[in-house]
């Protein structure tokens, strides 16, 4: 049974910022999500969820296949209802003012499907069509801005995937939105395309001050794409955070560190003596390891110099950056995967 | 939704598979048209009698004996006699056969009820109209039958009506066999005319007469009449028959319709649904439009769409018929109620054709697109629409057979509203305001369906 001061929180002003979520300073806010739950059935895939993104930020939404990050995106964009809580963009609720709420919406929800037998250009003419104020002139910038010029008088059917992936986005900019949502955005484009698109997305966020939201699985690619994440497991929110600080978490926790050394056998034996010091030898010159003091930074030139001494000869040291982020949610999403 | 109505418009007329069916709906009115004038080159002119003809009809009346055989005996072995060739289309094989049924038969089966003088009399006549048919001179034999005619002793206004076509043709020097539409016309009204006059005979006598029939033989002949004042040679009657090649050619094309209807349904069964085939719906949802501006909008182009359809095979038929027959505007569309007759154009006419053909055409574009938004599927839509759309008729036609009279509450029983306004109906209960009733119930339950359909389903 519902409470008298749940149903106050659920249909709470949106003005009014939620408790538990990092502020972003004195930004603008631009999509309210508010106890959202969702079923499919019985089955709960989104739980009371409730978060705030920001202009002029990049924000990602992380978690394992069918945690609801799809779900999340499309009761935002109208493509299903919401079954419990609300949702503005721009402060205009997305159920009772769709109209006004997607007037500030650019979106890309799962594949990049136009029409295959119009030209891109047709393509953007009939989304053109559908909104207010945009000019032949935008839909130039739009289009040069993700690099189709040469190109955007071609039948959509014979573009490749990365192409449409750069058509959806032009579409989705074409009336000036003051968000972007991208479901899955890297899917099936190729490392080029990826950083093309990251850069484009980047740039919008920084310097044109929209709020980019996108959906992934891939940390990595999320880490250098995104200035925040939000975890969703199992419908739940678990943790919204900057990527620095995240990083910066797990490194404190225990950061790696990756050994190029002459002698790789030496080198383990002298550092197995050392405490909190967790050693992995890859190769005859290779090595890793793991420190799980409270103070790594020194603990690593204490390290060092006794490795000299011992007269290891040390050609380099470096923190293993891949997978920082990938570790982290792995251990974020440990428990709950089970569940899955 | 001006603007979603010409994006609707810009998809379907995009794509290569809309201008493959229009070509063959092209194809199709083209084929149509010479067909119609393959077919309409045949002519009848006449069956000319042999002497074995003769000699063998003569053979089977002498030995079977029908009834009346004993007049068509005599005009036979006259034609035989005469030596000259009888052709069925002449207006001389005609007067004789008249004149045999006016003398011969009273000679025949009269006889014993008649004087000397009475017979001799028909005889004379019967030898003087032979005598005249034989100079081959048609005014003569016309004044003669006039003459004929006043010394009878029929009623005044029967007098009247059998002598208008000798009259109408002396008077106009219209000649006889010489293809003029005139004397068929003339020919028919007096036809028309006599039997008016000879229902009010049996009305004054207080014998039952046939409103229907008796309307129909006075509307006939104030038709042909006003053909005649008017000049008239060709006109469109109420069932839409009309002589006139090219309107014939122009009239028949409305069934093409029905291929409209077979496109449209492709149309509509796609409308919706391949926007969820191709996955382009989420890009079409989330734009700052309502799902409901966006369904009122596909289904208006739908309607817009099968008018412009409709009109366009209109135009079509009227222009690629023209180089087939040839030019034929000014034939008009005549009716008439209680002898007036009341002339309208025949353009206004074939386009009201056109469009109660197009009411199908409508219902089963909204069922195919009611489908199409309920269930996301265009094979199924089409399919479904299409068997409707050629069977819905026949099933209906089969209930109205078995007597099943709920059959009349079907959608399929309604859609023939021309038929259902002249009361020709497949179930006898029905009428144009219960077509009506029962057509609007459907497309109300199609649109709800289809506008519930789309706007509540989650993408």
């Amino acid at each position: 049974m519902e409470t008298m001061t749940d149903k106050n929180r659920k249909t709470g002003d949106f003005a009014v910022q939620t408790a538990g979520i990092p502020e972003v300073d004195k930004k603008e806010p631009v999509v309210q999500i508010r106890h959202v739950s969702k079923y499919f059935g019985k089955r709960k895939v989104v739980s009371d969820l409730t978060m705030t993104t920001y202009a002029g930020e990049v924000f990602g939404f992380l978690g394992p296949n069918g945690a609801g990050k799809t779900t999340t995106i499309k009761m935002l964009v109208g493509l299903i209802g919401i079954d419990e809580g609300r949702i503005a963009v721009c402060g205009q609720d997305v159920t009772r003012n769709f109209e006004k709420a997607m007037a500030n919406v650019g979106a890309i929800v799962e594949n990049p499907e136009m029409y295959k037998y119009m030209t891109g250009m047709q393509n953007l003419m009939q989304y053109a069509r559908m909104r207010k104020g945009v000019t032949k002139e935008r839909i130039r910038q739009v289009v040069e801005l993700v690099g189709l010029s040469k190109r955007i008088h071609e039948k959509v059917g014979k573009y490749s995937l990365g192409m449409r992936q750069r058509l959806g986005v032009a579409q989705a900019l074409l009336h000036n939105p003051k968000v972007l949502i991208l479901d899955e955005p890297t899917n099936g484009l190729d490392p080029a395309g990826i950083r093309n698109l990251r850069d484009i997305l980047k740039n919008l966020a920084h310097q044109e001050g929209i709020c980019v939201l996108v959906s992934s699985h891939l940390m990595s690619e999320m880490q250098l794409m995104c200035d925040r994440v939000g975890i969703l497991v199992n419908g739940t929110l678990i943790q919204v955070t900057s990527v620095e600080e995240m990083v910066e978490s797990m490194q404190q926790k225990a950061p790696r560190y990756r050994y190029h050394v002459q002698d790789a056998g030496k080198a383990a034996a002298l550092l197995e003596q050392e405490e909190q010091c967790t050693v992995e030898a890859t190769d005859p010159q290779h090595l890793e390891i793991r420190l799980q003091g409270e103070d790594p930074q020194n603990h690593l030139g204490e390290i060092n110099r006794k490795l000299m001494q011992a007269g290891v000869i040390l050609f380099t040291v470096a923190p293993v950056e891949s997978q920082r982020l990938e570790d982290a949610f792995i251990e974020l999403t440990k428990g709950d995967t089970q569940i899955v | 939704m001006f603007k979603l109505i010409q994006n609707e418009m810009i998809k379907i007329f995009s794509k290569v598979s809309t201008y493959i069916m229009l070509g063959i709906l092209l194809v199709l009115l083209v084929g149509v048209s010479a067909l119609m004038k393959i077919s309409g080159t045949y002519s009848y002119s006449g069956y000319t009698y042999t002497e074995q003809d003769l000699q063998s009809e003569l053979d089977y009346l002498n030995s079977s004996k029908p009834d009346g055989y004993e007049v068509q005996v005599a005009e036979y072995e006259y034609m035989m006699k005469s030596g000259r060739e009888w052709n069925t289309d002449s207006w001389e094989f005609e007067a004789l056969d008249e004149a045999f049924q006016n003398f011969q038969a009273p000679l025949s089966y009269q006889r014993d009820g008649m004087t000397d003088e009475e017979a001799a009399a028909y005889q004379n006549n019967l030898d003087e109209t032979i005598r005249v048919i034989e100079s081959g001179d048609w005014n003569a034999y016309a004044q003669l039958r006039l003459d004929q005619i006043a010394a009878g002793t029929e009623e005044e206004t029967v007098k009247e009506a059998r002598s208008f076509p000798y009259r109408y043709m002396l008077d106009n020097q219209i000649k006889a066999d010489a293809g003029d539409w005139r004397e068929d016309a003339a020919m028919e009204a007096g036809t028309a005319k006599l039997q008016v006059a000879e229902l009010d005979q049996q009305k004054a006598q207080g014998m039952y007469v046939s409103e229907e029939s008796y309307e129909e033989a006075q509307n006939q002949a104030a038709i042909c009449e006003y053909r005649l004042e008017h000049g008239i040679e060709n006109y469109i009657d109420e069932d839409g028959m009309t002589g006139s090649e090219y309107w014939n050619s122009f009239l028949q094309e409305s069934m093409m319709i029905t291929v409209v209807s077979v496109i449209m349904i492709v149309l509509a069964g796609g409308c919706v649904a391949n926007e969820f085939a191709n996955g382009t719906v989420k890009f079409l949802l989330v734009n700052p439009v309502t799902r409901r501006k966006i369904i009122v909008s596909k289904y208006l182009t739908m309607l817009l769409l099968s008018l412009l359809m409709i009109l366009g095979v209109y135009v079509l038929a009227a222009l690629i018929n023209l180089p087939f027959f040839g030019a034929d505007f000014g034939v008009p569309y005549l009716t008439a109620a209680n002898g007036e007759v009341t002339a309208g154009s025949g353009y206004l006419y074939a386009l009201k054709d056109y469009l109660l053909e197009g009411v199908s055409l409508v219902a089963m574009t909204t069922m195919a697109f009611m489908i199409s938004s309920m269930m996301r599927n265009s094979a199924l839509a089409i399919g479904i629409g299409v068997t409707a759309l050629l069977g819905g008729s026949m099933v209906v036609a089969m209930l109205a057979q078995l007597g099943c009279d709920w059959g009349r509450y079907f959608l399929f029983a309604n859609m023939n509203l021309s038929q259902a306004a002249s009361g020709n109906t497949v179930f006898p209960n029905q009428s144009l305001g219960f077509s009506l009733g029962v057509l609007a119930v459907h497309m109300v339950i199609f649109l709800i369906t289809a506008y519930d359909g789309f706007t509540r389903r989650e993408v």
